[in-house]
C-alpha cells in the first residue's frame, strides 16, 4: 500500500471501465484517422471486458481454479463469457483492417473526411448534387409507395 | 492505494496516449502496451484465462496486425490535437459530460449481488473434486454451442479477409479465385456444411430444456448460406420466394401466439408446454433464417 495525498479509492474496476470506454468513444468521435478509429474501438472493447471481469471479483478473491469454497471464489461465469469476446474482437479488428487496406489502395488516404471528399469528387461526374432533406424525404416516400406510379400525397 | 489502482491509472494513461497520439506507430505500440496492462488487471482480479487470451490474442496478435497494416503507408502522421478540436466543436464537451454522468451513476449503483449461476457452477466444481478448470468447463460444457459458433465466426472472418484482400480493394474482385488459391479452407468449409445444418436443425427443434432455440439455430443455418456464398456458390438469384415465406411464417407465428394466449394456455405454471415450445422454435427459426438470408443476399447483390 502506498500513501498518496489524494484519494484514489473510487478508482475501482467499474469506474476505470467507464473512463476507458469514454476515452475510446472520444477517439472514435474526435479523431479522423481510420487506424485510430480501430484502436479506439479496441479500447472500448477492453473497457467492456474489464467491467465484466471485475464485476464478480476483487483482488481479495481467489481464482476459480484454486478456490476451496464458493464465497471466496471469483465468479467464473463472466470470465467464460469474456474469453469469447476477446477472440471475436480480434476477428472483427482483422476484417476492419482489411477494409481499411482496400480503402487506402483506392483513395490513398487514411483520413475519413479526405476519403469522403475524394468519393464525392469522383461521384460528381455521374451523380447529381447532394439531395436536400426534402428530396431525401421524397425518396423515402417513393420507396414505400406501390410501384404503379401514383403521385404521393402533398405535404 | 493498491496495486490494482496503479494498474488502472496506467491503463487510463496509455489509453489516452494511444487515442490522442500524433504518429500512428506511437499509437499502435501504446495500444499494445495498453493491452498488456489490461491483461495484468485481469490477472489481479483473478481471471487468469482471460488474461492469457488478452495477452496472446488481443495484445500481441492485434498489435502485429495493426503494424502489418501500416507497413506500406507513406504518411503515418496524424493531424494533432488543434485541428481535431477545431473540426469537432462541442463534441468533446458532450463526451466529458457523458463520462461524468455515467461515472456518477456507476458510483450510485449498489454492487451487483453474487449470482446464483456462480453458486451452481462453483458448487458443481467443488463437489466434483476440482478436476477441471471451471472456466473451461463453462466454455466447453454449458456454452459449447457458443464456442462452436465462435469457431465458425473465426473461419468466416478468415474467409472475409481472404476475399476482401483478393479484390485488391478495387471493384469487381475475382470471387472464383478463392477456390483456386485456398482449396484447404474451401474443402473444410464444404465438409463442415452438413454438420452445421444438422446442428442448426437440432438447435431449433431439439429438447427445449437444453441451450439453444430458434434464434441460435437459424443463425447457424444462415451462416451456412454465408459460407457457401463466400466459397463461390452464388445461391438463389431472387429472394422473392424467401420473402413470401417469411411473411407467411410471421403471420402464422403471430396467430399461434394469439391463439395460445387467448385459448387459456398462458404459461402461469412457469414452464410452457414442450410441444408449444418446439413448434414456436421451429416457426421462429424459419423466420429468422429467412430474414438473415434475405439481408445477406441483398447486400451480396448490391456489392457485386
Amino acid at each position: 500500500m502506498i500513501d498518496l495525498p489524494f484519494d484514489l479509492s473510487w478508482l475501482d474496476g467499474a469506474s476505470t471501465a467507464v473512463v476507458l470506454f469514454f476515452v475510446g468513444l472520444a477517439g472514435v468521435v474526435l479523431r479522423k484517422n481510420m487506424m485510430i478509429t480501430v484502436i479506439a474501438t479496441g479500447i472500448m472493447s477492453t473497457a467492456i471486458i474489464l467491467a465484466f471481469v471485475t464485476m464478480g471479483s476483487s483482488p481479495d478473491h481467489l481464482a476459480p481454479m484454486t478456490a476451496t469454497d464458493v464465497a471466496s471464489a471469483a465468479d467464473p461465469v463472466p470470465q467464460a463469457l469474456m474469453i469469447t469476446s476477446v477472440v471475436i474482437g480480434v476477428a472483427v479488428k482483422a476484417v476492419c483492417l482489411v477494409l481499411i487496406l482496400g480503402l487506402y489502395r483506392q483513395h490513398k488516404t487514411l483520413d475519413w473526411d479526405e476519403a469522403r471528399a475524394i468519393r464525392e469528387a469522383e461521384g460528381e461526374d455521374t451523380a447529381a448534387a447532394p439531395l436536400t432533406w426534402r428530396e431525401r424525404l421524397d425518396v423515402v416516400r417513393a420507396a414505400f409507395r406501390p410501384a404503379d406510379g401514383t403521385a404521393p400525397p402533398g405535404p | 492505494m493498491g496495486l490494482d489502482q496503479i494498474v488502472f491509472v496506467f491503463l487510463i494513461v496509455f489509453a489516452v496516449r494511444a487515442v490522442f497520439a500524433s504518429c500512428l506507430r506511437h499509437a499502435i505500440i501504446t495500444s499494445g502496451v495498453f493491452g498488456l496492462f489490461a491483461s495484468l488487471a485481469y490477472l489481479l482480479y483473478h481471471a487468469p484465462d482471460v488474461a492469457v487470451s488478452e495477452a496472446v490474442v488481443a495484445s500481441s496478435l492485434g498489435t502485429v496486425l495493426l503494424i502489418l497494416t501500416i507497413r506500406n503507408y507513406d504518411d503515418v502522421s496524424v493531424p494533432g490535437i488543434p485541428r481535431m478540436i477545431w473540426h469537432r466543436k462541442g463534441a468533446d464537451l458532450l463526451m466529458l459530460g457523458g463520462a461524468a454522468l455515467v461515472l456518477f451513476l456507476t458510483s450510485q449503483t449498489p454492487q451487483v449481488p453474487v449470482a446464483p449461476l456462480k453458486d451452481a457452477v462453483m458448487g458443481a466444481y467443488l463437489s466434483s473434486g476440482g478436476a477441471v478448470n471451471p472456466v473451461t468447463t463453462i466454455l466447453l460444457h454449458y456454452r459449447v454451442f457458443d464456442t462452436v459458433l465462435e469457431a465458425l465466426m473465426l473461419l468466416i472472418a478468415v474467409l472475409g479477409v481472404v476475399h476482401l484482400s483478393d479484390g485488391r480493394g478495387g471493384k469487381g474482385g475475382d470471387y472464383g479465385s478463392v477456390v483456386r488459391l485456398h482449396p484447404t479452407m474451401v474443402t473444410s468449409l464444404r465438409m463442415l456444411t452438413p454438420v452445421l445444418i444438422i446442428a442448426g436443425v437440432a438447435l431449433i427443434v431439439g429438447d427445449p430444456h437444453t441451450p439453444g432455440g430458434g434464434f441460435q439455430g437459424a443463425g447457424l443455418l444462415a451462416a451456412v448460406i454465408v459460407s457457401r456464398y463466400l466459397v463461390g456458390r452464388r445461391g438463389p438469384a431472387s429472394t422473392s420466394g424467401l420473402e413470401t415465406l417469411e411473411k407467411v411464417i410471421f403471420v402464422v407465428f403471430v396467430l399461434s401466439v394469439a391463439a395460445y394466449v387467448f385459448a387459456g394456455f398462458t404459461p402461469l405454471t412457469g414452464d410452457a408446454s414442450p410441444v408449444f415450445m418446439i413448434a414456436m422454435n421451429g416457426l421462429l427459426g424459419v423466420k429468422v433464417f429467412c430474414g438473415l438470408s434475405i439481408m445477406f443476399l441483398y447486400f451480396a447483390q448490391e456489392s457485386r
